[in-house]
């Protein structure tokens, strides 16, 4: 047995640059994503003075009547909103898959935008439109006593920034459902009522839940919409930062942050459990045939009058930020003028690049890293596999404002300082956008069949041989999406980076922020503008880019004749 | 066990020796799980040997192991007279042919059956040389450009075996390759194959759950059963004389009759069964008399006619084309006769009565 042992360790240097990214990976996902949150958990229960453990900062966190009030809120309005967010991205993603509609295109773009905006445009347009001296509820309705500020506004701005996810989830589960068992129920005798009950919602029954407890975090972790939006209105996120950063009271910014890092990561648990319960989803790709498309009125006009009256009402508050950039005096004075883009052209071109370079640096890392570690998680056995799964996966739960101070306790003292860099911005965007690229490289790695690798390896292919020559081509796709959609994350990041910002290095959505701050709404929208240009150019190119390789993998030919 | 033939004379052609493989899963209740429970095999370099068995019977795990994706719990492989076990599979002198092919979809069919060599540091020229060497073999010549998504499933099963092929491997290792292809390729393929392997003179293990694949293309067969060898042998020796109902079974259809040794003469023994004594019954066993034994009939042994051995009912009758397939019902038993062309024959119909001919000498004891 002794004599096995040994070879096995042995067995493991017989790959030694697998083992040496191993021990990488686990140590940049320990140094970079756990120690920040144990620092934090661990500054909440240090008394600053004396260093002795204690349960004082809880107890004065809780004594506070604003404390507990912000609780509560942000529990209630990640309930509300994961609930409305559920309703509608069901309903979008149920048009989208079941029902005849000319407008399925349209409504793919809705699904999109707000995914790859600023979480805080809707923010700005719902303001403008719906404010008080609002386009629509003053001007148009001549409403008069109008607040948009506080519990409903936020309500309206967080359901159209996270429906989208919750309706691109619905839509690709409906995608891979096998039609034969709706076909099945109806053969069997059940109207198409019966087979929506019985049939497909019992079937989207976890994922609806998923849905929910995402969108709940989603809500619960936002930094910028109750930043804006809140008012009176406080969350737990918002209170961290004004805690830590805006009372210089770092101890009590430590145990709201503890405190929310605790619901966010037991929602994610519930989360993983009712995914892990029962998945009816045929993991088996497409499904066989197309599903036969709903053309009954008494269905099709309602649901489509919807999922419009929703995407116009997004499509119009992305025409009005672009629009209210060009206003002379917000709120005021609509008429159309280009002063606000003379200003920030010249007084916030420096964010506008220092963001592009730290994006264009994080980029590559994170979708490389991601690569590595979904290769590992899906394909390799080893000791720390779940670790660096978990770990890797954490930062879906927690939120921004908690990674932001976390950074802060961790890198501001040896032996590791990197506070003021460019690389504490650069390493923070890399590893809260981890999750998003890990998730989507391993579910492009479990459609490629096992035995491509292991052919490789059968024919002689050290590990890192298999993910140059064989894995990496494959999942090449993901990877490109991967990379544009972490640059898109790391363009519109605000609420870890809001922390690590400094005179050297200010970011882009940090700086629209400041003006919202100072009351600047149009220097602010005409920023937004500027970013989302950015960003759908970037994205636009990336489409090029894959259309391009789609054809390529088809047409080549001469590899070999080189 | 092993016999002493020569089977190739080709020197990369490696000895294959399994000794007291075991794969123990612990299964979700923590109990453990034999998937291969102590095989033993010796397998002589060249030859062609098939693992056969159904699902569950451990015959992917011991492949998988012997090419290196699965690590065993204990016992050893030895390749060469070299223990292997502790390689990773990229060191290991193998090459697989995969269920799925698992043919590179970035690669065209040249860099395909290429990759390896490159791995292997050969020169270009070498490379091609080997490379169009194996196209000519395989029947490939003229497609090396396409890419693999381009191909027909017989074409895509021809590049993945030359990509094993061109390695020169110790032995060469099949999964089921035959499993995704229409009925005639297959037909088709399991002969190409076999022919490849005699040409080449490569040592090969072969799993399938094809007992026809099985008998057409193998020096020897391992019929497995829940992680055990259940009987080792030429195709012959399993299909005439199979140890145990499950290996008659698996192998071919057969009709079994209990009964009772009655008496040991030196050509075999006698048996009572169905009210009469049957004298002269081949066995491989060491009977006494007074032991409970089956006999086991293979269906294409008998004929159904007038006069005979055995009483019966004719139960089911239908023509299959080459033969007339007969299900009768004998003192309480099912039996199955396959009587071949019954072209010129008497055909009997349901709920007649008739009787089964049959020589003794087709009667297998166990």
């Amino acid at each position: 047995m002794e004599k096995a042992e040994r070879f096995e360790r042995k067995r493991w240097l017989q790959d030694p640059i697998l083992l040496l990214i191993i021990v990488f990976v686990i140590a940049a996902l320990v140094i970079f994503v756990l120690l920040p949150l144990l620092s934090i958990i661990q500054g909440s229960f240090t008394d600053k003075a004396s260093g002795a453990v204690t349960l004082e900062t809880y107890r004065k966190v809780f004594a506070d009547r604003n404390f507990r009030a912000s609780f509560g809120n942000t529990l209630w309005l990640g309930f509300v909103v994961g609930l409305f967010s559920t309703i509608l991205g069901f309903l979008f993603a149920y048009t989208k898959q079941c029902v005849k509609s000319p407008f399925k295109k349209l409504y793919s773009v809705v699904e999109i935008l707000p995914i790859i905006s600023p979480p805080f445009v809707l923010a700005f347009s719902a303001i403008t439109l719906l404010g008080r001296r609002g386009l629509i509820t003053y001007r148009l309705l001549g409403l008069r006593n109008v607040n948009i500020y506080g519990f409903w506004g936020l309500v309206i701005v967080q359901t159209l920034s996270f429906f989208p996810i919750a309706a691109m989830t619905l839509d690709g589960l409906l995608e891979n459902f096998d039609v034969s068992m709706e076909e099945a129920a109806r053969n069997l005798g059940a109207s198409r009522f019966r087979v929506f009950r019985t049939v497909q919602i019992p079937m989207l029954a976890s994922g609806l839940a998923n849905v929910f407890l995402l969108s709940f975090i989603e809500s619960a972790t936002d930094f910028s919409n109750p930043t804006i939006l809140g008012g009176g209105y406080t969350t737990l996120a918002t209170q961290i930062y004004v805690q830590a950063i805006g009372n210089y009271n770092q101890q009590a910014g430590t145990a709201i942050a503890t405190i929310l890092l605790l619901v966010t990561v037991g929602i994610f648990v519930l989360q993983k459990a009712v995914l892990d319960k029962r998945s009816y989803v045929t993991l088996t790709g497409k499904a066989s045939r197309v599903r036969e498309m709903i053309d009954d009125p008494k269905i099709m006009i309602p649901t489509n009058a919807l999922c419009l009256f929703i995407s116009f009402t997004v499509l119009l508050f992305y025409v009005f930020l672009v629009l209210s950039s060009f206003f002379k005096t917000w709120g005021a004075d609509y008429t159309l003028v280009l002063k606000n883009y003379d200003y920030v052209f010249q007084y916030s071109m420096k964010p506008v690049k220092d963001t592009l370079i730290i994006a264009l640096i994080a980029a590559p890392i994170g979708g490389v890293l991601a690569m590595i570690i979904s290769f590992l998680v899906v394909r390799k056995r080893f000791v720390g596999r779940r670790l660096i799964e978990y770990v890797s996966m954490l930062g879906m739960a927690v939120p921004g404002t908690v990674f932001g101070l976390g950074y802060i306790l961790t890198f501001n003292t040896p032996p590791l300082v990197l506070t003021n860099t460019l690389w504490i911005l650069v390493i923070c965007l890399v590893m809260t956008r981890l999750p998003v690229g890990v998730r989507s490289a391993m579910s492009a790695l479990r459609q490629i069949d096992p035995s491509i690798e292991e052919a490789a390896s059968d024919l002689g292919a050290r590990t890192t041989k298999v993910f140059a020559s064989v894995t990496l081509p494959l999942i090449r796709p993901a990877f490109y999406t991967s990379l544009v959609f972490s640059f898109v994350k790391s363009m519109t990041a605000i609420s870890a980076v809001i922390f690590l910002v400094s005179a050297n290095y200010n970011l882009l959505t940090v700086r629209i922020m400041q003006h919202v701050d100072k009351g600047q709404f149009s220097y602010a929208a005409a920023l937004s503008t500027i970013l989302m240009v950015i960003v759908f150019v970037a994205v636009g190119l990336m489409n090029v880019v894959l259309n391009h390789l789609g054809r390529s993998t088809d047409t080549k030919f001469d590899m070999f004749k080189q | 066990m092993s016999e002493q033939k020569v089977y190739t004379t080709n020197p990369n052609a490696k000895r294959l020796q399994l000794i007291d493989l075991e794969k123990v899963y612990p299964n979700k209740h923590g109990a453990d799980v034999h998937a291969v429970d102590r095989i033993n095999m010796d397998i002589a370099p060249g030859e062609f040997v098939t693992l056969l068995g159904p699902s569950g019977c451990g015959k992917t795990t011991t492949l998988r192991m012997i090419a290196g994706f699965e690590k065993p719990t204990g016992g050893d492989i030895r390749l060469g007279g070299e223990s292997i076990r502790y390689l990773s599979p990229d060191r290991r002198d193998t090459a697989m042919v995969f269920q799925t092919y698992a043919l590179f979809p970035n690669l065209n069919v040249y860099d395909n059956i290429a990759y390896g060599l490159k791995i292997k540091k050969l020169t270009r020229q070498e490379i091609q040389e080997k490379v169009m060497g194996i196209l000519n073999l395989t029947g490939l010549m003229g497609l090396e450009n396409r890419h693999t998504n381009e191909l027909s499933g017989g074409q895509q099963q021809r590049v993945a075996l030359a990509r094993a092929l061109v390695m020169e491997p110790g032995i060469l290792l099949f999964d089921e390759p035959l499993s995704n292809l229409d009925a005639k390729l297959r037909i088709q393929m399991r002969t190409e194959i076999r022919k490849i392997q005699r040409a080449v003179g490569i040592t090969a293990v072969y799993v399938t759950h094809d007992q026809a694949e099985a008998m057409s293309m193998s020096d020897r067969i391992v019929i497995l059963k829940d992680g055990r060898i259940e009987q080792m042998g030429s195709p012959k020796e399993v299909y005439y004389s199979p140890v145990s109902e499950f290996s008659a079974n698996f192998i071919g259809t057969a009709n079994m009759l209990h009964g009772k040794v009655v008496g040991k003469q030196d050509d075999g023994i006698s048996v009572s069964v169905l009210d009469m004594e049957i004298s002269g019954i081949k066995t491989d066993r060491e009977f006494v008399v007074g032991d409970e034994c089956t006999l086991v009939i293979r269906p294409e042994a008998c004929t159904v006619q007038e006069k005979g051995l055995l009483s019966a009912k004719v139960v089911f009758s239908t023509f299959m084309g080459s033969y007339q397939l007969y299900e009768l019902e004998v003192g309480g038993n099912r039996f199955t006769v396959h009587e071949n062309n019954p072209k010129n024959q008497h055909i009997y119909e349901t709920g007649e009565t008739a009787r089964i001919e049959l020589d003794v000498a087709d009667i297998h004891a166990i």
